[in-house]
């Protein structure tokens, strides 16, 4: 049986009623700023990656709209700097990732994905530098910021092994009465 | 029927000497073991995500090495009215942070990331008019904390207060 069958359904549906799905989406957007700026506090451990691995794997391709309402969010509480840049795409890209990958349910391969991508989290926020000041810009950028990735990537990898079976659960539960 | 991890490895490479299955057989004690592909790509995976965080920490330790002794240091601050005043610290400390430290420069509020730097020589960044103090080395904007930036003798920043975000 497809676990996803009733979510799949349950977004088509909402396109019958579309308040109560800019509302959700609205409000798992709302959810990843929560979440971002409750964990402010601790150096580069965040919530936010398997979140949106999670709705990925719940809303499908539905998951950009609260990316996008999180991304714009971020910028209006910090500001519009280069580090937004940042967010436009490194969001998005792992929105595609989960997408690519949206069948597996394996949470170890889950931890693996997200604290590879916490670990890569510097180095894909270096990209911008490559254009501005080249790669010695690039690699400093990267390079002083190694032991936050490396922080990034074990609290990914920690946050989505044990939290990642819980989040689909309880995401595909509150979707699917959301949007019923 | 499954092959032991020794006759696999020779079954698949007995055309390649053995040298290369001693090998294989020393490092790479799972690829025989009854383990399905998906397995084998993922565990290849954690294995470059390792090689990869291996080579990221030796690249910070050889790029962002502390200097320890006696250090001259040149810091400019251009305040809000454009003024500019020169500092020139002599200090034994390893970052920035504690050679402006030592000399009163800086205050602000600690962070996870260290401190955040409000008030330089005095002048207080207005946050309500989107204003900040920007680090720069030989004018190179700098992406870390002030508790992160080795120090080394000759080093001149620096410190801009900066409106806009």
């Amino acid at each position: 049986m497809n676990k996803n069958a009733g979510v799949k359904g349950s977004v088509k549906s909402g396109n019958r009623n579309i308040y109560k799905y800019v509302a959700t989406m609205g409000m798992l957007g709302a959810l990843l700023v929560v979440v971002q700026v409750g964990l402010a506090f601790l150096p580069n451990i965040e919530l936010v990656s398997l979140l949106i691995i999670v709705y990925a794997l719940v809303v499908g391709k539905a998951v950009f709209a609260p990316i996008a309402v999180f991304v714009l969010t971020e910028g209006l509480i910090y500001g519009f700097g280069l580090w937004w840049l940042n967010y436009v795409y490194i969001w998005p890209l792992l929105a595609l990732l989960a997408l690519s990958m949206r069948k597996e349910r394996s949470r170890v391969v889950w931890a693996v994905v997200s604290g590879g991508f916490g670990l890569l989290f510097g180095a894909l926020c270096a990209l911008p530098y490559l254009f501005i000041g080249g790669t010695p810009t690039a690699l400093a950028y990267w390079i002083g910021g190694i032991p936050f990735d490396i922080l990034h990537g074990i609290g990914n990898a920690v946050a989505a092994f044990f939290l990642f079976k819980p989040s689909v659960k309880a995401f595909e539960w509150i979707v699917n009465r959301s949007l019923t | 029927m499954m092959l032991s991890q020794k006759t696999c490895l020779e079954e698949r490479h007995k055309n390649h000497g053995t040298w290369f299955v001693h090998v294989l057989i020393a490092i790479c004690p799972f690829f025989c073991l009854n383990a399905s592909n998906q397995n084998r790509r993922l565990l290849l995976i954690v294995l470059a995500l390792l090689v990869f965080a291996a080579a990221a920490i030796f690249a910070y330790t050889q790029f962002v090495k502390p200097e320890s002794g006696n250090k001259v240091l040149e810091i400019s601050i251009v305040h809000g009215d454009n003024s500019k005043k020169e500092v020139k610290i002599n200090t034994d400390a390893e970052h920035l942070r504690g050679a402006l430290e030592e000399r009163g420069l800086i205050a602000g509020t600690e962070s996870a990331y260290g401190l955040f730097v409000h008030t330089v020589d005095g002048e207080t960044a207005d946050e309500n008019l989107q204003q900040w103090w920007c680090f720069t080395k030989a004018g190179e904007q700098l992406f870390t904390g002030i508790d992160t930036i080795p120090v080394s003798d000759g080093d001149a920043f620096e410190i801009t207060l900066t409106t806009g975000w």
